[in-house]
């Protein structure tokens, strides 16, 4: 019974027939995030700028994040699933305080930043951000 | 589950141990002397050489047409074609074949293959395979039938990847287990003709999902070498 | 075949309708179910769509949209309320386009109007372009919040995106503040796709800071912070405490009960049962977070009967949970039987 499994995936291979299909552009994104001379951890999100059809279309909308170090070059390597949304922000906040949470109550207030990368879809992505607003989302940071 | 394979073993134990002294085992070449009718054939599995039979089965949530021609040696081919609410079609040639075939009752086997194509908020398509065990108890016209199967489908995703240098597809298979258990009671009108009523439970997407049960009404119809008259009182 | 499927669904499903109020002990006690929802299938993200009829029992997410209209209608929802003995129930309007969709204002408003008796709603509003659009929507909520039978509002900060301890968004409670409105607030993490599952949108303690400054705000922290993501009790101890310290908050123990959350009936019952161990147990509101598929509003009414029965429940403490606490906090005639 073991053997059933590879044996029907023969016919679909033959007739190209997918259930379901993905289209993912490879996207490379390079960059510091800085907060004057600090260095600590800092968490890095990437989002579509845009997406859903009428009146669910919103900002916003999370496609993957990462952990990176505040200060030190990064280069992070993700799929943008362009079927889903357009457009890519990149939001960061420096967890000052080490906890994993962007300003916990009665915590350190930590610096976040938002930039909204020019002339995407592009493969390499190249952003030096600055955080400074304390204690913002990244829908508190749209321009 | 457990209440269905009692009644499994239950039906299986009248169809192999019927009275061999009062009912001489069936040998093929009498085999029509039986006067299977056409309604036993669909629902027991087989037919006899020649002998051809369909089935129209209408209920919730699943519905299905089926058709068999006896061949030589006891093979049965069979098309199959299974749908839930019109939303899921199973398409399926196959072949089925008695294990055990005794006045009082049978036992038989079927493997079938075809395509699944499931439209609706999540489409679906892929080939699939379904191996099936009947059982069946004749009492004359009446006959209570048991069947369990297993069916197994594979969905195949496509990936297209956009990189910088090219464009790539590759292809990832997600495999779906729809065991599937039924019984019945089939109801020979006439030898040609015939009906059943029966519960249907198919478990698309086991072990994970949960499904209703059904409730089905199937019309037998079929001709062929099945010498008259039937001896019901058997 | 879609006007047939609800139809065949009654037929499959024990779908019986029941006398109104639900047994508990000896007694029969008035039921409000206070977290309904209703809407329209193609108001929901696609994702979300497909999450939900994979989700439903086969062969109900074949055609998941008739399987969600049966239910989701004013008249569906009142069926499923009949069908728990329910005396009355509560829309929630919800504006959430990244996660599970939008169900407006006027749409709970026109569903009420099934039965302007029986069904009451929950105002809302979209706060995701709240930089540009936060004086219309404050707008828009303080005249839905002027029907007679609109009277709270919904927040769910992780399906909307916004953060509990936001004081942008403060605007908000104000306005309920000004209504004598309650406010739900959705807490926990999620299992919808599109959810915000980081702590300033899940945890209750980050709501805190709201509670203190709007103590004239009811404020009922929504499915006592159940990880729906890990299956366990989150933050039902940080709800328990906000409890203890803030007349002005309340519990509710929708969704994470269910036959799917709760399979062994544990989270439930201890909920239940440390609530009343903390004196709680007049702060607790029914609601199931229905109709979600038939029949679910009255499994979860059974399953929570079973749960205050576990924890030891009486009777007048059943009353309460079911229907006594809504009425109060809401400012309602109270449910009665007929």
């Amino acid at each position: 019974m073991r053997l059933l499994p590879p044996l029907l995936l023969l016919p679909s291979l033959l007739c190209g027939c997918a259930s379901d299909t993905t289209t993912l552009f490879e996207v490379e994104l390079r960059g510091v995030i800085t907060y004057g001379a600090e260095v600590g951890p800092v968490e890095v999100q990437v989002h579509f700028e845009e997406a859903g059809e009428g009146e669910l279309n919103h900002p916003l909308g999370e496609i993957d994040r990462f952990w990176t170090a505040l200060d030190t070059p990064f280069v992070f390597a993700f799929d943008y699933p362009q079927d889903e949304g357009v457009g890519l922000i990149v939001y960061a906040w420096y967890d000052a305080d080490d906890d994993g949470v962007l300003c916990a109550p009665g915590q350190v207030d930590e610096p976040a930043g938002l930039i909204v990368v020019p002339g995407f879809p592009l493969h390499d992505v190249d952003v030096d951000m600055d955080v400074g607003v304390r204690c913002q989302g990244p829908e508190d940071l749209l321009p | 589950m457990r209440g269905a394979v009692g009644l499994l073993a239950l039906l299986v134990i009248v169809a192999v141990v019927s009275p061999a002294e009062a009912m001489p085992r069936v040998h093929r070449p009498e085999f029509t002397k039986n006067g299977d009718p056409a309604t036993f054939d669909i629902l027991g599995g087989g037919s006899p050489e020649g002998a051809w039979a369909i089935e129209l089965r209408g209920g919730y949530p699943w519905s299905s047409f089926r058709g068999q021609l006896g061949m030589r040696g006891g093979l049965t081919p069979l098309v199959d074609l299974q749908t839930a609410l019109f939303k899921r079609w199973e398409p399926s040639l196959g072949f089925s074949g008695r294990i055990v075939d005794r006045p009082r009752g049978r036992l038989s086997g079927e493997l079938l293959i075809g395509w699944t194509i499931e439209t609706g908020e999540v489409p679906k398509n892929g080939p699939h395979a379904v191996a099936r065990v009947r059982v069946m108890g004749i009492l004359g016209r009446v006959a209570p039938w048991f069947a369990v199967a297993t069916g197994h489908t594979v969905y195949v995703d496509e990936t297209i990847r956009i990189s910088e240098n090219a464009t790539e597809t590759t292809l990832s298979a997600r495999h779906e287990w729809a065991p599937v258990v039924e019984a019945g009671i089939a109801i020979a009108i006439t030898k040609h003709v015939g009906i059943d009523l029966g519960f249907d439970w198919h478990f698309v997407g086991a072990p994970d999902r949960f499904a209703l049960p059904g409730l089905h009404l199937g019309v037998q119809v079929g001709a062929g070498p099945r010498p008259p008259p039937m001896d019901f009182a058997r | 075949m879609r006007s047939l499927t609800p139809l065949l669904l009654l037929l499959a499903l024990p779908a019986c309708t029941v006398d109104p109020g639900v047994e508990y002990g000896s007694a029969t006690l008035p039921l409000v179910d206070m977290h309904l929802h209703t809407g329209e299938w193609e108001d929901i993200p696609s994702a979300t769509r497909r999450f939900l009829a994979e989700r439903f029992p086969f062969p109900l997410g074949l055609d998941a949209e008739a399987t969600a209209a049966s239910v989701l209608t004013g008249e569906g929802v009142l069926a499923e309320l009949d069908k728990a003995g329910a005396a009355e129930g509560v829309l929630f309007a919800v504006y959430a386009p990244r996660s599970v969709g939008i169900t407006t204002n006027e749409t709970v408003i026109e569903h009420i109007d099934a039965d302007p008796g029986r069904l009451w709603g929950l105002a809302s509003l979209r706060v995701d372009r709240w930089r540009t659009d936060r004086d219309a929507e404050l707008a828009a909520l303080d005249a839905a919040l002027d029907h007679p039978r609109m009277i709270g509002v919904k927040l769910a900060h992780a399906h909307q995106h916004f953060r509990m301890d936001d004081v942008d968004y403060f605007g908000i409670y104000d306005v309920a503040q000004a209504h004598n409105a309650p406010v739900y607030l959705h807490t926990g993490p999620s299992p919808f796709p599109g959810t915000s599952q980081d702590a300033p949108y899940t945890d209750p303690a980050f709501l805190e800071a709201a509670i203190t400054r709007y103590p004239g705000v009811s404020f009922i922290l929504g499915h006592l912070g159940f990880d729906f993501i890990h299956g366990d009790e989150g933050a039902l101890e940080t709800c328990i405490r906000l409890a203890k310290e803030h007349d002005n908050v309340f519990l509710e123990p929708s969704a994470f009960g269910s036959s799917s959350g709760d399979p062994d009936q544990v989270h439930l019952p201890h909920a239940l049962a440390r609530i009343r161990e903390e004196g709680l147990v007049d702060r607790v509101i029914y609601g199931s977070d229905g109709p979600q598929s038939p029949g679910f509003v009255n499994t979860y009414a059974e399953r929570t009967i079973h749960a205050m029965t576990e924890a030891g429940y009486s009777a007048d403490e059943a009353r309460a949970v079911l229907s006594g606490n809504f009425a109060r906090v809401f400012d309602v005639a109270p449910a009665v039987l007929p």
